[in-house]
């Protein structure tokens, strides 16, 4: 033993090892070799903790340090949620859906839900964030946050963090959001997971449990973040559900002084201009058809194409479809491409790899047709048709709609 | 001259990973082998710049003794140089800690004026590494790049998404830059690239080299802990469909 694995974290109990070997199996990593015992390459080790979960003797344990997991005092407190808004500024779905979210966290912890709203202070966008359940709406404005310039909100939203210390904060995982809160995390030193797909409180510790997609969607992982806050989390669009809007909740305005605050000075906005939605935007299709790499060819997707115009359907792809150069890439949906929530979405051809999914997640209804019946697609559908896709299509053109 | 320094990491080949439905164990070995797509455009961006202006283009990628591989392809590509953060005490770092390494490593290359990210890993699908990066070193982040514009000595004008506007900015180096496939093309690998690669030698630091105290960064450094993993409950049911007539019926 060299003085790396004496001293890494992931420990074998030799004496509680049976020599099983279901460790080496576990490993994603190939980073544990089976001799007497696992032998474990600490350059390869990710320290994911698969192999101690996978152990039936609990001969392989992380070690904690003892210096570990102080909370500092447990004086943060309140769930926030960080506003977005639209062109029109109006409030954006995301927020709408995190406020839902986080009133059911709220209940749990004994705690109130507030949102923080950076910018010019639009009146539409305020008491929707009443309505839809904050109960407290801090103000972050300001002269020079009239544009979204991500330095400079991040600034204003650590400067009113710093003073309340919410205990959680929620971002919706947009492209403005992502960004924002991953500068805001690093400003203020604390942990950010990206993309979860459940929040909840565990009941013992009263911690955020993050739940993501990990390998691939192939697992979910449940992260917490013990002693740093707030603890961040950021959501989708689509994937939590908004409370019913009640326009007779009144929600306590919060103007926080910026009087002192300065914009970052190394940027300068020569201009911005606001973009017109493209006639072919996935966002307004009420269906939406998605085109895998299973598709195959360019002459099938023009087929789909023309199929898709009778159904009055937009078409998108996956990320294995742009790749392979079938479909645009501004028509990319995933968790790299774009998020929507149709009423309906048709998967054709498409394996259904969460980098995918995670970008229909909000669809009503899910149809997929796929060769293979144990595709991850079908676990996501509605309506699955284990059918090759040369072979469906011209039935499907042969169907009156 | 300036100085670009372009971040890559090492991802697996495919992101697919069986799982053994009785053990519910991992079955295929997710080993890593290739550079994240995103990365390469961002070392693209940083060699097409270079040609524009007097510049070194640094390969910096954070992981295992195998990450060389993901360098040397860098230096291939036209990378002046290249340097592996490689520790033991690097593994299980977060988002978090991740870019402290990173941030510690452009501190010791000293200089510089622009850095580059992909956008994002096909491994992690973060997005945060690069903004988290120039947030520890209060540094511009350039996020949801259009286009590159002028290059000055002391400035770079971009334009980039910010939701529904196109914004043009003109922004003071240094600045952090994050980069996909969006944002270019990739140029052909030659054989004297390869050839001049096999000659180059790829430095090695740790964090006694990048004088960081090895309990700041790791598992246990990190603010964000996976607690458990689990298999994905299915919250569907599913309909098959036997036919066409049956498809059709369900999409009604």
């Amino acid at each position: 033993m060299n003085e790396h694995t004496a001293s890494f974290a992931l420990q074998v109990r030799e004496d509680q090892c049976i020599g099983c070997g279901m460790c080496v199996d576990a490993c994603a990593y190939g980073a544990i070799r089976m001799a007497e015992y696992p032998e474990i390459d600490p350059y390869k080790c990710r320290l994911c903790g698969s192999c101690v979960q996978a152990c039936p003797s609990e001969a392989l344990a992380l070690n904690e340090p003892e210096t570990q997991t102080q909370i500092s005092g447990g004086t943060s407190k309140g769930i926030w949620v960080l506003a977005e808004t639209e062109a029109d500024g109006t409030l954006s779905a995301v927020t709408k859906e995190l406020l839902g979210k986080a009133a059911v966290l709220a209940e749990k912890l004994h705690q109130d839900v507030e949102a923080l709203l950076i910018g010019s202070e639009s009146d539409a966008a305020v008491s929707s964030l009443a309505a839809y359940g904050a109960q407290r709406i801090h103000l972050a404005g300001h002269s020079s946050l009239a544009s979204f310039i991500e330095e400079n909100y991040a600034r204003a939203a650590v400067q009113v963090i710093r003073e309340c210390r919410p205990d959680i904060l929620l971002v919706g995982a947009t492209p403005r959001g992502r960004g924002l809160s991953a500068r805001i995390a690093a400003l203020l030193q604390t942990g950010l997971t990206a993309d979860c797909t459940e929040l909840d409180i565990d009941a013992e510790t009263g911690l955020l449990q993050q739940i993501r997609p990990a390998f691939g969607g192939n697992l979910m992982a449940t992260i917490a973040t013990p002693a740093h806050r707030p603890q961040m989390a950021s959501v989708r669009p689509g994937v939590m559900k908004a409370r019913e809007a009640d326009p007779a909740l009144k929600g306590e305005c919060i103007r926080h002084d910026l009087s002192d605050f300065k914009c970052d000075g190394h940027i300068r906005l020569l201009d911005e201009v606001l973009e017109t939605a493209g006639g072919d935007s996935l966002g307004n299709s009420r269906i939406v058809i998605g085109v895998g790499r299973g598709v195959k060819k360019k002459e099938t997707v023009e087929r789909i194409c023309q199929w898709a115009k009778r159904l009055g359907a937009a078409v998108a792809g996956s990320r294995a479809a742009v790749e392979a150069g079938l479909i645009d890439a501004h028509l990319q949906v995933g968790q790299t491409g774009q998020t929507i929530a149709p009423d309906l979405y048709i998967a054709i051809g498409i394996s259904g790899q969460i980098q995918h999914t995670a970008g229909i997640a909000g669809a009503k209804r899910i149809i997929a047709i796929n060769p293979d019946k144990t595709a991850p697609i079908f676990n996501v559908a509605d309506y699955g048709w284990a059918v090759p896709v040369e072979e469906a299509l011209p039935q499907l053109m042969a169907v009156q709609v | 001259m300036k100085r670009y320094i372009v971040f890559l990491k090492q991802v697996p080949q495919s992101t697919k990973v069986e799982l053994n439905p009785v053990t519910k164990t991992l079955k295929r070995s997710s080993a890593l082998s290739r550079t994240n797509p995103d990365d390469l455009y961002a070392l693209q961006m940083a060699l097409d710049l270079k040609r524009d202006t007097a510049a070194e283009v640094v390969a910096v990628s954070m992981g295992p003794a195998s990450a060389e591989t993901v360098l040397r392809e860098a230096l291939q590509r036209g990378a002046d140089r290249a340097i592996l953060l490689s520790s033991p005490a690097f593994a299980g770092s977060d988002t978090w800690c991740t870019s402290l390494v990173l941030a510690a490593a452009v501190h010791k290359i000293g200089a510089y004026d622009l850095l580059f990210f992909g956008k994002m890993a096909i491994d992690g699908d973060t997005a945060q590494v690069g903004p988290e990066v120039a947030g520890q070193l209060d540094i511009p982040q350039v996020t949801c790049l259009s286009a590159v514009g002028q290059l000055t000595e002391h400035t770079i004008s971009v334009s980039r998404k910010a939701g529904a506007y196109l914004q043009r900015m003109e922004i003071e180096l240094p600045c952090a830059v994050m980069v996909s496939r969006e944002n270019g093309e990739l140029d052909c690998m030659t054989l004297s690239g390869w050839r001049r690669a096999q000659r180059q030698e790829i430095l090695r630091w740790d964090e006694k080299d990048l004088g960081i105290d090895a309990s700041s960064v790791g598992l246990y450094a990190s603010p964000t802990r996976v607690v458990s993993t689990a298999v994905p409950v299915r919250k569907k049911e599913i309909n098959w469909c036997a036919d066409a007539a049956a498809f059709a019926e369900a999409i009604k």
